[in-house]
């Protein structure tokens, strides 16, 4: 491929790359072992019945794409970048079988937005060497892998599809590496990527990050389904209301898991199949499902965290919290509402919603400032659950093409996917209605949210 | 829109334009309306959008009988970037053609549909933009609520046909003359 101004260059070298041509100042490199390093401990504790060596270049490549999009940002007022990547693999055969280049491309492109170009060559070090450990003393009773956040659906899911200590869970976050009260061990992603500072915020390749790792941690144990937590507003949400110039988040849409099913198929020559079974459901009703069984406790729930804010905007007082005004936490405190659950005072920063104005919702302390970005993120996020329930009364004209889309990705009949989307939609409708009534006449959000949004219907 | 952040891209210089004409009394109506025509047109037709639009027609215009119209156009897609606007108008193509519908009417209504949702879209984007403004202090209330119902008038008389038109066309310029900026007094409009 000839170099243009328009594509991205990222190299991804191994320790002592010595290249034998001067390369372009343009081109990104990212060196294994400074930006991209692999925790020895936690590559061990997947070794069920042993690596292989493609299950490590699948790591090198989740980094890799991780790497080249947060280190290239979007332009202003354009999403697609195109990227040309250089990989050092050890099964350089495999990944260059077409079956699995196109399989990769196309799911990565699906997933982000962006055209993605690979260039395979051999590994030289061999980076299993040292780190192998034999096979863990205890039987397999292992049934599925759930991909396992501090996320309300994560807990939730969990609690009700892992009551036998059946899950295989790979935790997504790495914020956090201690075991919680009530929490079972987990699998920790076993790399991190490092940059100086991140130009893009998007990210949407972690889902490729988490559903790949997941893959790989369901392979090694001898399971063949993956359970995806996330309930039906945020999985279905970005992509039926994408946001204006924005390409639809695909990352917890079953397009997306189908695509990654066949590259996974192509690549490591394993049928996985990632379930989601609170897709029609909200996250209200998985927490309250979760409530509902025997030995479940509510502290367990409040303490998670949705907010993926660890700025300003989520401080007070020198304490991080829940910042309580963007989508996530949005989403959250109606889902709490729904389930009756009284939340402390103190888990958000701007926790009084029942505020005349903005201004006088946010705390005014000299040890805490809120960034200018807030409002966009509050109102845009406020406004999106508006809409989404805004989405219950369209007619079924106007959802056809969403409802055909899902259910070839999920094997479902188009009547039955029009029946569960209007029971999702409806649900939500009833769940921010309630909500958004409860913090009374004259909160700010309402005037956030009055107007609504433009319906094409009329 | 569970964990990452959840905000729009800037606006661009066109749609400041369309915002601030909006708020000025002394834009005509049928300028505003031009001026938000020529932001949708130019936004979507990008230089991959042009030579989507452009294998599009091509693939309407050949004369073979295509037993296989649903893999001939995900092909064509593949073959051009991701685009908003194209991802969109290939999930309406997809359902349409899914329907047996004749691939040059699932095209026609896909398109009609896409700039719909681009419609939708954009208007919202404003309004949040709006809100954005107000917060911040550079709008006063009464100015908020002036803008938000003239943006919506505006949207109301936006015509359709000719912005579907100007994209099935690959006609990033179709509204250039209708906005173009009055170079002297005497200067009259356009005919």
């Amino acid at each position: 491929m000839t170099q243009n101004n328009r594509n991205q260059y990222v190299h991804i070298i191994e320790k002592d790359f010595q290249s034998s041509k001067k390369l372009s100042a343009s081109i990104k490199m990212a060196e294994i072992g400074k930006e991209i390093i692999f925790d020895p401990s936690i590559l061990d504790t997947y070794t069920y019945e042993g690596w292989k060596p493609v299950h490590h270049d699948l790591l090198v490549m989740c980094a890799a794409v991780e790497y080249a999009d947060r280190r290239c940002g979007r332009n202003a007022t354009q999403w697609s970048r195109t990227f040309c990547i250089t990989v050092p693999v050890q099964e350089l055969e495999i990944w260059q079988r077409p079956e699995v280049q196109t399989a990769l491309r196309g799911m990565l492109r699906h997933l982000t937005g962006d055209s993605w170009h690979f260039t395979f060559v051999q590994a030289q070090n061999s980076a299993l060497n040292g780190t192998r450990q034999g096979a863990l003393p205890f039987g397999n009773n292992k049934k599925f892998a759930l991909a396992y956040s501090d996320g309300l659906d994560s807990r939730c899911v969990s609690g009700l599809f892992d009551t036998d200590d059946t899950a295989v869970r790979v935790r997504v976050t790495k914020h956090k590496d201690r075991v919680k009260q009530g929490e079972r061990p987990f699998d920790l992603i076993p790399f991190t990527v490092k940059l100086p500072s991140s130009r893009e915020s998007g990210v949407r390749s972690r889902g490729f990050k988490f559903a790949a790792i997941t893959a790989i941690a369901a392979q090694l144990s001898g399971v063949s389904k993956i359970i995806v937590p996330e309930s039906g507003q945020g999985a279905l949400g970005p992509v039926l209301l994408p946001l204006h110039q924005i390409y639809a988040d695909y990352r917890n849409h079953p397009t997306f898991f189908r695509r990654m099913e066949d590259f996974i198929k192509a690549l490591l020559e394993f049928t996985v199949v990632y379930e989601q079974p609170r897709l029609w459901h909200t996250k209200g009703q998985t927490i309250a499902a979760y409530l509902a069984m025997p030995g479940t406790s509510q502290e367990f729930v409040l303490s998670t965290r949705s907010c993926w804010q660890q700025r300003w905007n989520a401080r007070l007082n020198g304490k991080l919290r829940q910042c309580g005004l963007c989508a996530a936490c949005l989403l959250r405190r109606m889902s709490m509402h729904a389930a009756c659950l009284d939340e402390p005072v103190d888990t958000y920063a701007i926790s009084n919603l029942t505020a005349t104005s903005y201004e006088s919702a946010i705390p005014h302390s000299n040890h805490t400032r809120q960034s200018h970005t807030m409002v966009e993120y509050g109102s845009v996020g406020a406004r999106h659950l508006q809409q989404l329930a805004n989405m219950a009364q369209l007619p079924d004209a106007l959802l056809r093409p969403h409802i055909f889309e899902i259910a070839q990705a999920t094997g479902a009949s188009e009547q039955n996917t029009c029946e569960n989307l209007r029971g999702l939609l409806a649900q939500h409708a009833k769940e921010w209605c309630s909500f958004v009534d409860a913090q009374g006449q004259h909160s700010f959000i309402k005037n956030w949210i009055f107007g609504g949004r433009y319906d094409r219907s009329k | 829109m569970t964990d990452g952040p959840f905000r729009n891209l800037k606006l661009s210089r066109r749609w400041k334009r369309f915002s601030e004409a909006v708020q000025n009394d002394s834009v005509d109506k049928a300028e505003v309306c031009a001026l938000a025509s020529d932001a949708f047109v130019r936004e979507i037709l990008t230089d991959d959008a042009q030579a989507l639009m452009a294998d599009l027609q091509a693939y309407e215009q050949r004369e073979q009988l295509d037993f296989d119209p649903t893999s001939s156009f995900e092909a064509i897609f593949d073959d051009h970037s991701k685009t908003p606007f194209a991802d969109t108008l290939q999930k309406e193509l997809a359902f349409r053609l899914a329907e047996k519908m004749p691939p040059n009417v699932a095209v026609e209504q896909a398109l009609e549909a896409s700039v719909n949702d681009q419609i939708i879209e954009a208007r919202n984007h404003i309004e949040e933009e709006c809100i954005r403004v107000l917060e911040s202090g550079e709008m006063r209330k009464d100015q908020f609520d002036r803008t938000i119902t003239q943006v919506d008038a505006a949207f109301e008389t936006l015509n359709k046909d000719a912005i579907c038109d100007a994209i099935r066309a690959g006609d990033k310029n179709a509204f250039k003359n209708a906005v173009s900026k009055k170079k002297g007094l005497d200067e009259g409009p356009n005919l």
